[in-house]
């Protein structure tokens, strides 16, 4: 679940751009030298940044003051900062050295570099053959790597049938899927729609088409759905016309009309998947079910369903109880 | 969270009208009401995980991230859904039209 307070990421609360299997790293050998190694340094970079973003979780959490709040955030921030200028120079020094990819992917997922990400491009990206990308890039998912994914594009565009070239393009959809209006993410989008429309692995990029809210998305999704000759990739891609719908759907300041008959358009997408593609994606259907209670129950001009339970001190009640008044219902959590 | 002293300041501005702040809590329940004490969180919440067979809230409502709003009138219908909290600007607003819609209601009814 998406969880909308910015803060917690920058604290590292969360950390989505993180790589998704990071290899555990082997035993230092004891360093004698009076220079560190780059490896060591590297470690050393890891360590201050978990050491200092744990201090200032703690200290973020203990406090109630909206100020000293703020004033701990520009402290992580400017922490940030300092250590990421540090991976830039330790890439720097031994470009030639796999770790200046590493060390800047680092920058760049944990620290929101762009100067890393710009790194990259001129660097790695550029140079490393496109299996070697593939094989650092794959595993992780970037937000705001602009920079990073326009190289990557710019680089499967010319060598589209290179056995790489689809997992790279997902890669981009993927990442850019949170940059709005992301040139890179758009190409990507449009070389996949052209060259691998037919591919198994179109899923994939169809299920990052379901969170965006534009008429060119919404075009594709719809393509592949019809285009599309496997069943799971359909599946996707009416999940995705449905949510790009509903996601329209839920514009502020939007004129009943329209919203209603996005809300229909949805809901006849979420029905599609769970009459003719159920059984080819169980988890989707799923959440195409919940997305549909969401639209037929919880949607604007709907009595609200009576929700009851148990409150903080274990008295049941429900919302009818307050039927008579206005009600914000807010769901919240202090994290 | 950045909600907070807005939350506190609406319930307090709109006593004695009709309206009501209602929670759903995704907090563990270890801790929480010091917590609730520390940030002067007085109003009433649902505990999220139900248990049993009700499940949680948020499942229910197939909930896309916390915070998420909604504002329902004094008829029980959904008037507006907001994902992520909206800024004072929007809700406030938003609320004062549907509290003087209630209010006009109950004065025709000649209910005091």
């Amino acid at each position: 679940m998406r969880l909308f307070v910015t803060s917690l990421l920058l604290l590292g609360l969360l950390a989505p751009g993180w790589a998704l299997d990071d290899p555990p790293k082997k035993d230092e050998p004891p360093a004698k030298e009076e220079k560190k190694s780059p490896a060591d340094e590297f470690k050393a970079i890891q360590a201050e940044l978990s050491e200092t973003q744990a201090a200032l979780r703690t200290k973020y959490m203990a406090t109630t003051d909206d100020k000293e709040k703020q004033k701990l955030l520009q402290e992580n921030a400017a922490a940030m900062k300092e250590l990421a200028g540090r991976c830039l120079k330790l890439a720097e020094a031994n470009a030639n050295d796999p770790i200046a990819a590493d060390v800047l992917i680092f920058a760049g997922s944990r620290m929101q570099s762009q100067e890393a990400f710009k790194a990259l491009a001129d660097g790695f990206a550029s140079k490393a053959d496109l299996a070697a990308l593939n094989a650092k890039l794959g595993r992780m998912r970037f937000f705001n790597a602009e920079p990073l994914c326009a190289k990557v594009v710019e680089r499967v565009a010319r060598q589209t049938d290179h056995p790489q070239a689809l997992d790279l393009l997902i890669w981009v959809s993927n990442s850019a899927e949170y940059t709005p209006g992301s040139p890179a993410g758009k190409k990507a989008g449009e070389l996949l729609f052209e060259k691998f429309i037919e591919s198994e692995k179109l899923g994939a990029y169809c299920k990052s088409l379901a969170n965006s809210r534009d008429a060119k998305s919404l075009e594709r999704a719809e393509a592949i759905a019809e285009k599309s000759p496997h069943a799971k990739v359909k599946a996707a891609a009416v999940f995705a016309v449905a949510g790009i719908n509903k996601n329209l759907s839920e514009a502020r300041d939007l004129k009943e009309e329209r919203r209603k008959e996005l809300e229909g358009k949805a809901e006849a997408a979420y029905d599609r998947l769970l009459k003719e593609f159920a059984e080819a994606d169980k988890a989707l259907a799923q959440q195409a079910k919940g997305a549909l209670n969401e639209l037929r129950y919880l949607s604007i001009g709907k009595t609200i369903i009576d929700v009851a339970g148990p409150d903080l001190d274990d008295k049941e009640f429900k919302i009818s109880d307050y039927r008579g008044k206005v009600i914000l219902l807010d769901f919240w959590a202090h994290w | 969270m950045a909600m907070f002293p807005h939350e506190r300041s609406l319930v307090k501005k709109l006593e004695g009208r009709p309206f009501v702040l209602l929670g759903v809590n995704g907090d563990p329940k270890e801790g929480l009401k010091e917590k609730n004490e520390k940030q002067g969180i007085t109003w009433r919440s649902f505990q999220n995980e139900r248990g049993g067979e009700k499940g949680s809230i948020s499942t229910e409502f197939n909930l896309r991230g916390w915070p998420t709003l909604y504002l329902i009138d004094h008829k029980g219908v959904i008037r507006h859904k907001w994902l992520g909290g909206p800024p004072e600007s929007v809700l406030d607003p938003a609320i004062e039209k549907l509290v003087k819609e209630a209010e006009e209601e109950l004065g025709k009814k000649g209910t005091p």
